[in-house]
């Protein structure tokens, strides 16, 4: 089954996502923080990253460039997990980084695994 | 410096501005779930010296994040409030206390940016209906000094130049809290400003 990393720093989200996620049959790793995240990466490929975009220290947008800016994982798939209601602007912007979703929060368990599912087949 | 603005320029200027942070104040509110109130936007054309009184009203030095955009009617969109303001809506973000910020570190700078970030895509998105072309800008910019705003993005020789302000402000009552929004042109582009408005202004409905 695909593998999906899920980042962000509520404990509480963290842990539901995953018991969804995992309810679908999908292996989920987490992490806390982008640091965190940079870390696991130099040991799993996720079919798919789920990240927040408001962390503290490094946000999601800082962790994608980083992602992007390492030739082994430039090409994984990102979609953003967000409270923000992003602007036009905002919205292409994440899309020149290569976002292919972005979920807006609170979300509805049924839509994220349909998104989840479109992320993975794109 | 007396106004330059006529009553019916400054009625399209002001209107335009409620508008745009009508949107943009929806957004953020969403976002941190809390009810934004907003204050009557104020126009005018003033020299930097002016301009420089307006960025310290605040018994502190304030917080000034801001975003440069290019085009023909290159302009800085600054976002600027207390510190303590920009720390509590990192705070809220950030899923902490109130107060459990103390100061700009590491671990909150990057968020403050997301959310001016945010606020500014909303005035970004409408000056690109409103001037109907692309626009570049630049990183996004935080300074104690507020002055930079204008200075560092390249209006050459500020001191001797008047500016357009466009301003408005944005309140979140329940945690006390203001932030300040300015939109600065230089003033020589008032005409063409209230000329693209007048042909667009249909595209930035609320």
């Amino acid at each position: 089954m695909p593998k999906i990393m899920v980042v962000d720093d509520e404990e509480n989200l963290l842990v539901l996502v995953k018991a969804i996620l995992e309810q679908e049959g999908y292996e989920v790793i987490t992490a806390e923080n982008g640091k965190e995240c940079l870390e696991k990466l130099k040991q799993v490929k996720p079919d798919l990253i789920l990240m927040d975009m408001m962390m503290p220290g490094m946000t999601g947008k800082e962790t994608l460039e980083k992602i992007r800016s390492d030739p082994k994982t430039k090409n994984l798939k990102v979609a953003f997990l967000t409270v923000a209601r992003l602007s036009e602007v905002g919205k292409k912007d994440l899309k020149s980084m290569g976002v292919i979703d972005y979920i807006t929060k609170p979300f509805n368990n049924t839509d994220l695994v349909n998104r989840v599912k479109k992320a993975l087949q794109q | 410096m007396k106004s330059l603005i006529g009553k019916q320029e400054e009625i399209i200027l002001k209107d335009t501005v409620k508008n745009i942070t009508k949107i943009a104040a929806q957004a953020l509110s969403e976002t941190i779930n809390k009810k934004i109130e907003l204050s009557e936007p104020r126009i005018k054309i003033i020299s930097i010296k002016d301009l420089q009184k307006d960025f310290y009203p605040y018994e502190e030095h304030p917080i000034a994040v801001w975003m440069f955009l290019k085009n023909q009617t290159t302009n800085t969109i600054l976002l600027m409030s207390k510190e303590e303001n920009f720390l509590k809506i990192a705070d809220i973000l950030l899923h902490k206390e109130i107060g459990y910020y103390k100061g700009l570190s590491n671990e909150n700078i990057s968020v403050i940016k997301q959310i001016c970030e945010l606020i500014a895509g909303y005035f970004i998105d409408a000056e690109i209906k409103l001037f109907a072309e692309n626009l570049e800008f630049k990183k996004t910019e935080v300074s104690v000094n507020p002055s930079k705003a204008v200075e560092y993005f390249g209006f050459k020789d500020v001191y001797s130049q008047t500016f357009l302000v466009l301003e408005t402000l944005i309140k979140i009552k329940e945690y006390d809290l203001e932030i300040k929004i300015f939109l600065i042109f230089k003033s020589s582009m008032k005409d063409r400003i209230i000329e693209l408005i007048l042909e667009n202004q249909h595209l930035i409905s609320v």
